[in-house]
C-alpha cells in the first residue's frame, strides 16, 4: 500500500527550493524598523510551506529547523517581538542551512548537522529571550489566563478510549502552535475537551493535528473571546472558526462582527448554506451538496472584494433563504458533517484569501506549468525545422508566376509571417527575466559589507529583461565575481569615502537593457576606480605586453589577464588575481563581450554584453569557392575590397593589410580550409575585418552574400569538433552552412601560417 | 538452395539465434549489419564539405535539421569506383546514440542469418580490420562479410568524434 514518495522528491526540492529562495529575498526586503506585515506573512508562508511538504516526505531535519523558524516569525508576525538586524540574519543563516540540507537531500554535498543544531539554538533563543511569560502560562488550566490573550479555543470529543494518552500526545502536538492551557477537562470522555493555544492563528493547522485524535465532527475551533460561550460545545456553532482558518463559513463571522473591510467570501458561504437541512440525518448529502458547490471558489478572488458595507447588510438578517441559518440555529449534527468536507476542500484557496489582501492576489494567482526543458528545446528544433521548410517553399515559388499563382504567394506570405511568429512566441518561452539572477545579489552585497565593513546600497534596474535560460545560470557566476570584485576593490571604506566627499554609502548598480539584439548588463560602482598607473606597473612587473601609450581601454583590459591583482593585500574575497580572465572567459565563451569605463575617484562601470540566446545567432554569410559560411556578426567590424596599395607584404608573402591606419594580418579562408576553386588575389575578393577579443585580423572570403538570423545546430552531437568552425546551421535551401569560429581563425593568424604555395 | 532458405525460415522460428541484417555491396564485395542500427535508407545528395576531413568524409548534410556526417565506405576501404550516380545510396544508421550516413554502392536485401550460419573470420589481412568483422555468413553461393559496424563507426579510426569522447 505505501506509496513510492521518491516520484515526487524532484517537485518538493524545486518547491522548496524556491520557497527558501522567496523567503531570502523577502527578508532581505524587509525594512527593520517597520516590516511590513504582509511581507512578514509571506515569509511565514514560506516557511510554513517548507516544514508542511519536509515534514510530509519525511525530511525531518528540515521540518525541525523550519518549525523553529516559523515560531520566532510567527512571534515577529504578531508584534509580539520586535524584529531586529540578528533576527534576519539568524533567518538567513537558517535559510543556509536548510539549502544545505536540501542539497544533500538531493544527494550533492553533505548536510552541516553542527550548523544545524547552532541554528536551531540561535532560533530558539531568539524565540524565547523576550516572552518567557507565555510558557510559564501554559501550565495553568484557568480560562481567565487566556482571556485577553490571542489565539485559539478548540472543543472537541476524543476519540477512543485511550484519552489520557491521546490528550498528551495531542497538547504535545498543539504545542507546536503555541502554548496549550486546558480550560476545561471533560468529566466523561465523551464531553468535550475545551483547550486553549495562546499565540496561535493556524486553525487549519490546529485542526488538522486534532483531526487524528479528535472525532472530526466534534471539533470546533475559534479564536479566543471571539467565540461564544465556552460550553456551546454541541458543535451548533461550528461554523464560527477562526478568520485565518479558512471555512468558506468562517468568513460570514468576522464579517458579522467586524465593522469593515474583512476579507468575505460571504456570498459563497451564502450560496452554500442554502442546501443545509434542517434536519440532522440528512447531514450527508448536504456536505456533498456543498462539496460541489465550492468547486468555483477560486472566483473568491472577486468575492473578496465584495464592498465592506454589503456584509453587515447580509449579516444583519436578511430573511433570505441562506441567511436563516443566521437566525436559526440549524440541528447540531448537520454543522459539523459538513466541515470536514469543506475544510479539505477548500482549505487551501481559502485560506490564501484570508490571509492575503485582496489587492495581492493578482500576483499568486498567476498560473504557470512546469515543463522540461528537452521538451522545449524539441519544441525550438521543430520550429526551426518549419522556419527552413517555410523559406525551402518560398525559395521554389519565387521562380513561378506572382500573377498567375497569386495565392500560392499570398498564402507563403501568410505562413512566413505564421511561422516567424511561432518562432517568436517559441522562443520566448526559453526566455527568462534577469531578476532570477539578479535576486542573488541582495545577499551577496550585505554579506560582503558586512565582512569588510563597507556600506553598500545595492541598485537593480531592469529587472524584467529577459534572456535565454542557458545563458541566464551560465551568466550568474561572472556578475557574482564582477559585483564582489566591485565591492571588494571599488567602493571605499566609509570614512575614506567621507574624506574624498562622498557618501559614505557606495552604490552599487546593476543594470540590464537590450540593445540591438544584444542583452547588456551593466555593474556600476561609485568607487575609487581603476588605478591606471598601478594597473601599467603591475603589468610591466609581470612582463605584459604593454606599453605607456595604450588607450585607457587597452589598460583596463589588462586587468582581464590571468594572475592579474592591484590588491595590496589578498583578502579572502578577492585579491588573487583569480578570476577576472575566468569572468572574460566565461564570457567570451556565451559570445559576449566585456567593456570596463572607468574614472578615478570616480567610479568603475563593468558592461557585459551577450547574445539574448545561444540558439540563434545573427550572421553574415559569405562565399568561399563553392562553399558558404557564416561569420558571426558580433565579431565583424567592417566588410571591404581591398585595394592593391593597401596590401603589404612580409618577406615575400601578402600577408598584411593597412585599414584606417592599422596593419591587420590576412587569414585567407580558402587556404586555411583548402577550398578549391577559391579567389586568390587579395585585391580580387572581400576582406572581412574582424575583432575577437581585441585580436583584429582580416578574413579573405570571395564574396559576401547576406545576413541570416540562423539556428545554431552542434557539429558535436554527431560528429567532432572541427578547428576553425563553432556550429553548423540550416540555410534556407536545406543545405548545411558552417558557422566559423573567429577567435580560432584569428588566432591561426598569429601563429604561423601555411606558405601560399 | 530452396533447403537453404526453408532452414533460414525455421531459424527465424525459433528467433534466438536467427537475427536480421542488411545487406549492402561495396564493389564486388557484400556486407550486412544488423538491421537495428539502421535508421533509414536515402539518395545521396551532395554534403557540405569539411575542412582538413579524411577524404572518406565526404561532408555534413541536413538531415531533418540534424547535422549527419557522411562516410563514403568505397573510399574508407578503397573498394569499388567513388562516383556519385542518382542510384548511389546512404545508410543512416544509428550507433551510440550517434547518427552517421555512410555511402554504399547498393543495398541489397534484409536477410536472416542463424548463428550456424556464421563463420568466425579467418586470420588475414583486410583494408577492414577483423576486429571489425562478427564473422562470415553464407547464404547459398553468396558470402556476406557480417561487419559490427557499431564498433567501427565509433573507433578512432573513423575519427568521428572527438579523441576523448571516443
Amino acid at each position: 500500500m505505501s506509496i513510492d514518495m521518491s516520484q515526487f522528491y524532484q517537485v518538493f526540492f524545486e518547491e522548496t527550493g524556491e520557497h527558501l529562495g522567496s523567503m531570502e529575498n523577502l527578508l532581505l526586503g524587509l525594512d527593520i524598523a517597520d516590516p511590513d506585515a504582509e511581507q512578514l506573512n509571506a515569509i511565514f508562508r514560506a516557511a510554513h510551506s517548507i516544514k508542511g511538504s519536509s515534514g510530509t516526505f519525511g525530511f525531518t531535519d528540515m521540518a525541525d529547523v523550519t518549525h523553529i523558524l516559523e515560531n520566532l516569525l510567527d512571534r515577529i508576525r504578531k508584534g509580539e517581538l520586535a524584529l531586529r538586524n540578528e533576527m534576519i540574519d539568524a533567518f538567513l543563516a537558517a535559510g543556509d542551512v536548510l539549502k544545505g540540507m536540501l542539497a544533500a537531500h538531493k544527494g550533492e554535498g553533505q548536510a552541516d548537522e553542527a550548523a544545524a543544531v547552532a541554528i536551531c539554538q540561535r532560533l530558539r533563543d531568539l524565540t524565547h529571550a523576550a516572552v518567557p511569560a507565555t510558557a510559564a502560562v501554559a501550565a495553568a488550566p484557568v480560562e481567565a489566563l487566556v482571556a485577553g490573550q490571542d489565539g485559539i479555543e478548540a472543543w472537541f470529543v476524543l476519540d477512543g478510549d485511550d484519552g489520557d494518552t491521546a490528550i498528551e500526545r495531542l497538547i504535545e502536538e498543539l504545542g507546536d502552535f503555541g502554548a496549550v492551557s486546558i480550560i476545561n477537562r471533560p468529566a466523561t470522555p465523551d464531553r468535550p475537551w475545551h483547550l486553549a493555544i495562546v499565540d496561535c492563528v493556524d486553525a487549519e493547522g490546529v485542526r488538522g493535528v486534532l483531526e487524528f485524535l479528535a472525532r472530526s465532527d466534534s471539533i470546533r475551533i475559534g479564536r479566543i473571546g471571539e467565540t461564544t460561550t465556552g460550553d456551546a460545545a454541541d458543535g451548533a456553532y461550528g461554523f464560527f472558526d477562526e478568520a485565518a482558518g479558512g471555512d468558506a463559513a468562517v468568513t460570514v463571522a468576522p464579517a458579522a462582527c467586524a465593522p469593515s473591510g474583512t476579507v468575505s467570501t460571504a456570498d459563497d458561504s451564502y450560496g452554500f448554506f442554502e442546501p443545509l437541512p434542517a434536519a440532522g440525518a440528512d447531514a450527508v448529502p448536504a456536505a456533498d451538496d456543498s462539496f460541489g458547490f465550492f468547486e468555483p471558489l477560486p472566483q473568491s478572488d472577486e468575492a473578496a472584494v465584495v464592498p465592506a458595507d454589503v456584509v453587515p447588510a447580509i449579516a444583519a438578517g436578511s430573511e433570505g433563504d441562506g441567511f436563516g441559518f443566521f437566525v436559526d440555529v440549524p440541528p447540531p449534527a448537520a454543522a459539523p458533517a459538513v466541515q470536514p468536507v469543506v475544510a479539505a476542500a477548500v482549505a487551501k484557496p481559502a485560506d490564501d484569501v484570508a490571509k492575503k489582501p485582496p489587492v495581492k492576489l493578482a500576483g499568486g494567482a498567476e498560473a504557470t506549468i512546469r515543463v522540461g526543458v528537452d521538451k522545449v528545446d524539441q519544441l525550438i528544433n521543430l520550429v526551426g525545422e518549419l522556419v527552413i521548410t517555410q523559406a525551402m517553399l518560398a525559395q521554389s515559388a519565387a521562380g513561378v508566376d506572382p500573377v498567375e499563382f497569386e495565392r500560392l504567394h499570398n498564402g507563403l506570405t501568410q505562413l512566413e509571417r505564421n511561422s516567424r511568429d511561432l518562432q517568436e512566441a517559441v522562443m520566448s518561452i526559453r526566455m527568462m527575466p534577469i531578476s532570477t539572477v539578479f535576486s542573488r545579489f541582495p545577499r551577496v552585497v550585505r554579506d560582503l559589507a558586512q565582512k569588510l565593513g563597507k556600506q553598500i546600497e545595492l541598485k537593480t534596474i531592469g529587472e524584467e529583461t529577459e534572456l535565454d535560460k542557458s545563458l541566464i545560470e551560465r551568466i550568474s557566476d561572472p556578475l557574482t565575481h564582477l559585483v564582489r570584485n566591485s565591492l571588494d576593490h571599488g567602493i571605499e571604506m566609509p570614512d575614506a569615502r567621507a574624506a574624498k566627499g562622498k557618501q559614505p554609502v557606495g552604490t552599487i548598480t546593476l543594470k540590464a537593457y537590450h540593445q540591438s539584439g544584444n542583452i547588456v548588463i551593466e555593474v556600476g560602482d561609485d568607487g575609487a576606480g581603476l588605478p591606471r598607473d598601478k594597473i601599467l606597473a603591475k603589468a610591466r612587473e609581470r612582463g605584459l605586453n604593454m606599453h605607456e601609450q595604450m588607450t585607457d581601454a587597452e589598460v583596463w583590459q589588462l586587468i582581464f589577464e590571468p594572475g592579474f591583482s592591484t590588491a595590496d593585500q589578498v583578502t579572502d574575497v578577492s585579491g588573487r588575481g583569480v578570476g577576472m580572465d575566468v569572468v572574460k572567459r566565461n564570457i567570451t565563451a556565451m559570445g559576449g563581450r566585456v567593456e570596463i569605463e572607468s574614472m578615478l575617484g570616480v567610479g568603475t562601470r563593468m558592461t557585459v554584453r551577450l547574445p539574448l540566446t545561444l540558439a540563434i545567432l545573427d550572421g553574415m554569410s559569405v562565399a568561399v569557392g563553392k562553399e558558404t559560411y557564416i561569420i558571426p556578426l558580433g565579431y565583424v567590424i567592417e566588410s571591404l575590397q581591398a585595394e592593391r596599395s593597401m596590401i603589404k607584404s612580409v618577406s615575400g608573402l601578402e600577408r598584411l593589410i593597412q585599414v584606417r591606419g592599422e596593419y591587420l594580418p590576412v587569414v585567407a579562408l580558402h587556404e586555411v580550409f583548402g577550398i578549391p576553386g577559391a579567389v586568390r588575389p587579395l585585391d580580387k575578393g572581400i576582406m572581412v575585418v574582424l575583432d575577437a577579443d581585441g585580436v583584429k585580423a582580416a578574413l579573405f572570403v570571395d564574396a559576401l552574400v547576406g545576413q541570416h538570423q540562423v539556428v545554431i545546430k552542434s557539429l558535436e552531437s554527431n560528429y567532432r569538433k572541427v578547428t576553425g568552425v563553432s556550429g553548423a546551421t540550416i540555410m534556407g535551401d536545406g543545405h548545411v552552412a558552417l558557422i566559423l569560429d573567429v577567435s580560432a581563425l584569428v588566432g591561426m593568424a598569429k601563429s604561423a601560417m601555411p606558405a601560399a604555395e | 538452395m530452396v533447403q537453404n532458405n526453408a532452414r533460414a525460415t525455421a531459424g527465424a522460428d525459433d528467433g534466438a539465434t536467427a537475427q536480421e541484417y542488411l545487406t549492402f555491396t561495396l564493389g564486388p564485395e557484400e556486407y550486412a549489419i544488423d538491421i537495428l542500427k539502421v535508421q533509414e535508407i536515402r539518395g545521396y545528395e551532395p554534403p557540405t564539405t569539411i575542412a582538413n576531413a579524411p577524404s572518406f568524409l565526404k561532408g555534413v548534410i541536413n538531415l531533418r535539421g540534424t547535422i549527419v556526417p557522411i562516410v563514403d565506405m568505397r573510399i574508407k576501404f578503397g573498394v569499388g569506383t567513388a562516383d556519385y550516380t542518382p542510384f548511389t545510396v546512404v545508410i543512416i544508421l544509428n550507433v551510440g546514440g550517434r547518427v552517421v550516413g555512410i555511402v554504399v554502392d547498393s543495398v541489397s536485401d534484409v536477410t536472416t542469418l542463424r548463428s550456424d550460419q556464421i563463420r568466425p573470420p579467418p586470420e588475414f589481412a583486410a583494408t577492414v580490420d577483423t576486429r571489425y568483422i562478427n564473422g562470415l555468413g553464407t547464404l547459398g553461393e553468396r558470402m556476406l562479410i557480417v561487419a559490427d559496424i557499431e564498433r567501427l563507426m565509433l573507433s578512432s579510426e573513423m575519427a568521428l568524434m572527438d579523441e576523448a569522447t571516443a
